[in-house]
């Protein structure tokens, strides 16, 4: 288990991370979530080894980490746009971290010839680095990393250069890749659908600390604070006055889950909308897009707020249309 | 309006206008007195013989001379690379206060006339060094000259392929378990390999033609090829050995020539190459910090501690420190003209050599950067052979060629014009990326707006390429005022130039003279850094990595 307290590192006068804690138990999967600038990366290269911390202590199962180098750690690091060795085949690229524990010739060609089996780059060892495409060079640093078995697997943004499509099968693919070997990981990402459809826990960061840490349920439904949800993709914020279970935001009342009173922000998830006779929000559909399982709209209330929504349920209602909507109260969460 | 015809005639015109002087120029200077190198070496009595060869091989001190250049450039070249790697590192890694200063302060050494470096060391490692230890004429003396003079080149061509390696290949390999040497060894030496195998071509290339310094440091004891042409030529007058030996040193030279661009067709390693701001950061943590500022304290002592002494010992008066050795410069009664006028002699030449490298360089660099096609790519080519020529083949070949159609030999022209051919390589290896890096664009949107081609190369070509171009000039300018090789077979006796008068005066007995020829060093020490601290003033960017 990894085990982190307090880490600081400053940049001149910049702070790159304020007294981070963080902890990593065996076989979980860890995602470390945030913008750009926000010190994951910084967390990362600390952990690693590859970055000193100003203070603050790292351990490794009780163990403190301090005085051991990188290369003495036993953990393995996906980089950002893989860095493979351009001057080694993808086969001496794998085998790197072998020779360097000194593992015998016929173990280490049986060894490389797993792990690549694993990315499903079978047969790819005499291949120069220079000719794989992008999907191909993410496996093979994937495959270098995880060749010498390490304790922790570190991946930063190890699938931000590619293509949509192909990165979302990629994220299923390791996800299954880590669960089934029990693989100890630590996911730096800044796209929210990667870190949710990823981890076991979730570690959102914002300039340099911890801003929220939970399951990706936890996270999602229950956003801690208003930066959060706007990260998350949550624009419906509003400020409303609650009593008895009722919200009323000045353009319509509904329901809430809680037992909260007085001034309030809420925050409506998109998906927590339905067109229905009986809904107490009325407005009118500004603009309406496909986005293939469902539509996107914004709906102007009254008092001119814009309404997020994702709405699934034929007929949808066209730009233009006024229409009244219930609002699903398990939905709603209260940030402040 | 001009008929397409006449406008393809005039260009046509144009164009060999802009062959004919530079092709001339070469033609007459360069390639005629190297031919006659080749005839006086294969016809020494006008019919064909390898008697001048086979005296060359047979004679002891010849052989012990081609086997002396040879292991000497070896060594120099593998010793440079050791000595310099980690101030190649720090340069290329880490950040630092004063670093702009102090790449330029390491380049000088690099650009210093071999006669002030034999000078300065002859000063240091003398019987009246400051380290008490008498070095001259030992091959150690003539190593760590060759060490000193190149430091430079390896610093700033493996240091600047370094500064753009990704740090995280390096990381990479740390994190897959390498210690610090083995990453080393395994990740950044064979990434690094391309600059490597540069700076060792560059460095063999200078060693393996040194003259100056071995001259000066060698004495009787040690010679290269380079110091016996000069000897068969000016004491035994043997001029068929000195051709053979010209010819020997030639087909070497092209050999390495011939490796190193097989090597470069042959690598074919694709980097990732990073901009250097991202790379290079301050030094963090003791061992960092001791690592950055202790190969900057040994670079600093290693390069100033010879140029220091040289100073020092031209200020030396009897036991105390004075100008008397300056002052003394005037006097003309121990030599044939006061050496205070070589100074006057040098500047001179230096202008004019200049002002010949700009002029032929500059057109030569206008057909290559211009025209595409077998002309100029063959032009190229020929251009840069008196690089690979060295500059002793250069004077030997103006001292038995040019006395037809006219006697030329004793022209005061002739140094100038010697000077002028070291310098053009560097003149259009400077002006060429920079011309072709002035987008077509640019030059269409000027002929667009109604520029005729004259008129968009000087309004739109013309200031951008100007900073080259003054780049170019301190280049001749440095090199004409140190050059020795080629002027010592062709310099007057009552013209010389500073090298040569320095030279003079260090073969001469006495504490005096020992102390003029530290001054005058001195002085040309000041006047070659001066040019050079002008060009690093007008560089961009990565312009001209010599």
């Amino acid at each position: 288990m990894l085990e982190a307290t307090k880490l600081s590192v400053r940049f001149g006068e910049k702070v790159a991370l304020d007294a981070v804690d963080l902890t990593v138990a065996d076989g979980e999967i860890l995602a470390v979530l945030g913008p750009s600038g926000s010190g994951k990366t910084t967390l990362l290269r600390v952990i690693a080894g590859l970055q000193t911390p100003d203070s603050g202590s790292l351990s490794w199962d009780g163990r403190p980490l301090e005085h051991v180098a990188a290369h003495e750690r036993g953990f393995g690091l996906m980089f950002q746009d893989y860095v493979l060795f351009p001057h080694k085949t993808v086969g001496g690229n794998v085998a790197f971290g072998l020779r360097m524990v000194g593992m015998a010739d016929d173990r280490m060609a049986a060894r490389v010839s797993e792990v690549l089996d694993w990315v499903g780059l079978p047969g790819y060892q005499d291949r120069s680095v220079g000719n794989l495409s992008g999907g191909e060079q993410q496996r093979v640093a994937l495959a270098r990393a995880l060749a010498p078995d390490p304790r922790m697997l570190m991946l930063d943004e190890p699938v931000g250069s590619l293509d949509r499509s192909l990165r979302e099968r990629l994220v299923g693919e390791l996800r299954h890749l880590f669960v089934e070997r029990a693989i100890t990981t630590l996911y730096v990402t800044h796209d929210q659908e990667e870190a949710l459809g990823l981890a076991d826990r979730i570690v959102i960061m914002r300039e340099g600390s911890v801003a929220q840490e939970g399951t990706p349920e936890q996270v999602w439904r229950h956003p801690a604070g208003e930066w959060v949800a706007r990260f998350l993709g949550f624009d419906n914020i509003l400020d409303a006055t609650v009593a008895d279970g009722l919200a009323d935001t000045g353009f319509g009342r509904f329901e809430i889950s809680g037992d909260v009173v007085g001034s309030h922000r809420l925050v409506v998830r998109p998906d927590g909308f339905k067109v229905s006779p009986t809904g107490t929000v009325r407005g009118r559909v500004v603009t309406r897009r496909f986005r293939g399982g469902h539509y996107r709209l914004q709906v102007e209330t009254g008092g001119g707020v814009l309404l997020e929504m994702e709405l699934d349920e034929q007929p949808v209602p066209m730009v233009g249309d006024t229409v009244t909507l219930s609002v699903d109260p398990d939905a709603v969460v209260v940030l402040d | 309006m001009i008929s397409s015809g006449a406008l393809n005639r005039r260009r046509r015109i144009g164009k060999a206008a802009l062959i004919a002087v530079p092709f001339t120029f070469l033609g007459y200077f360069f390639l005629y007195p190297l031919v006659s190198v080749l005839g006086i070496s294969f016809f020494p009595d006008g019919e064909f013989s390898l008697s001048s060869f086979s005296t060359v091989l047979s004679r002891g001190s010849l052989r012990e001379a081609i086997w002396f250049t040879v292991w000497q450039a070896v060594a120099s070249t593998l010793l440079t690379l050791v000595v310099a790697m980690p101030a190649a590192y720090v340069f290329a890694r880490f950040s630092f206060p004063g670093k702009s200063f102090f790449r330029a302060a390491i380049t000088v050494p690099f650009v210093l006339p071999t006669v002030v470096v034999g000078a300065a060391y002859l000063a240091l490692l003398g019987p009246n060094g400051p380290l008490g230890i008498d070095l001259r004429q030992t091959v150690w003396a003539i190593l760590i000259a060759h060490i000193f003079y190149n430091y430079a080149v390896v610093v700033r061509t493996v240091g600047g392929l370094w500064a753009h390696l990704d740090p995280r290949l390096e990381e990479a390999a740390r994190m897959l378990g390498a210690g610090r040497w083995r990453t080393f060894r395994e990740v950044s030496l064979p990434l690094l390999r391309p600059a490597i195998a540069a700076a060792s071509s560059i460095v063999f290339l200078f060693t393996f033609t040194s003259f100056g310094v071995v001259l000066i440091l060698g004495g009787l004891s040690y010679s290269t090829i380079e110091v016996e042409i000069w000897r068969q030529t000016t004491a035994f007058l043997d001029l068929p050995v000195a051709g053979a030996l010209a010819v020997l040193q030639l087909v070497g030279i092209s050999a390495i020539l011939v490796a190193y661009s097989r090597y470069q067709e042959r690598r074919s390693v694709e980097q990732q190459l990073r901009p250097v701001v991202e790379v290079a950061r301050r030094p963090r943590g003791r061992r960092e910090q001791g690592l950055v500022w202790g190969t900057l304290g040994f670079t600093g002592l290693f390069l100033g501690t010879p140029l220091a002494v040289l100073v020092g010992q031209s200020l030396r008066v009897g036991g105390g420190y004075g100008f008397d050795a300056y002052r003394s410069l005037a006097d003309a009664s121990a030599t044939l003209v006061p050496p205070v006028e070589a100074i006057g002699n040098s500047a001179l030449f230096a202008t004019t050599a200049t002002a010949i490298a700009l002029i032929v360089g500059i057109l030569a660099a206008v057909l290559i950067a211009y025209y595409r096609g077998a002309v100029s790519r063959w032009f190229d080519v020929v251009l840069m052979l008196p690089l690979g020529t060295s500059a002793v083949t250069i004077g030997f070949g103006f001292l038995i060629a040019l006395d037809t159609p006219i006697d030329l030999r004793t022209a005061p022209i002739l140094v100038p014009i010697a000077h002028s051919l070291v310098a053009i390589p560097f003149v259009v290896r400077t002006a060429v990326p920079v011309m072709r890096s002035v987008r077509t664009r640019l030059r269409e949107a000027g002929a667009v707006l109604g520029a005729p081609p004259a008129r968009v190369w000087r309004e739109i070509d013309l200031p951008l390429v100007f900073r080259a171009m003054l780049v170019g000039a301190g280049f001749a300018f440095a090199i004409s005022l140190g050059e020795f090789g080629a002027t010592s077979f062709i310099a007057r006796p009552d013209a010389p130039t500073l090298p040569i008068a320095i030279f003079r005066l260090l073969g001469r007995a006495g504490a005096a003279n020992f102390a003029q020829a530290m001054a005058l060093s001195t002085v040309l020490m000041v006047m070659t850094a001066a040019s050079i601290l002008a060009i690093e003033r007008f560089r961009v960017g990565e312009m001209g990595e010599f």
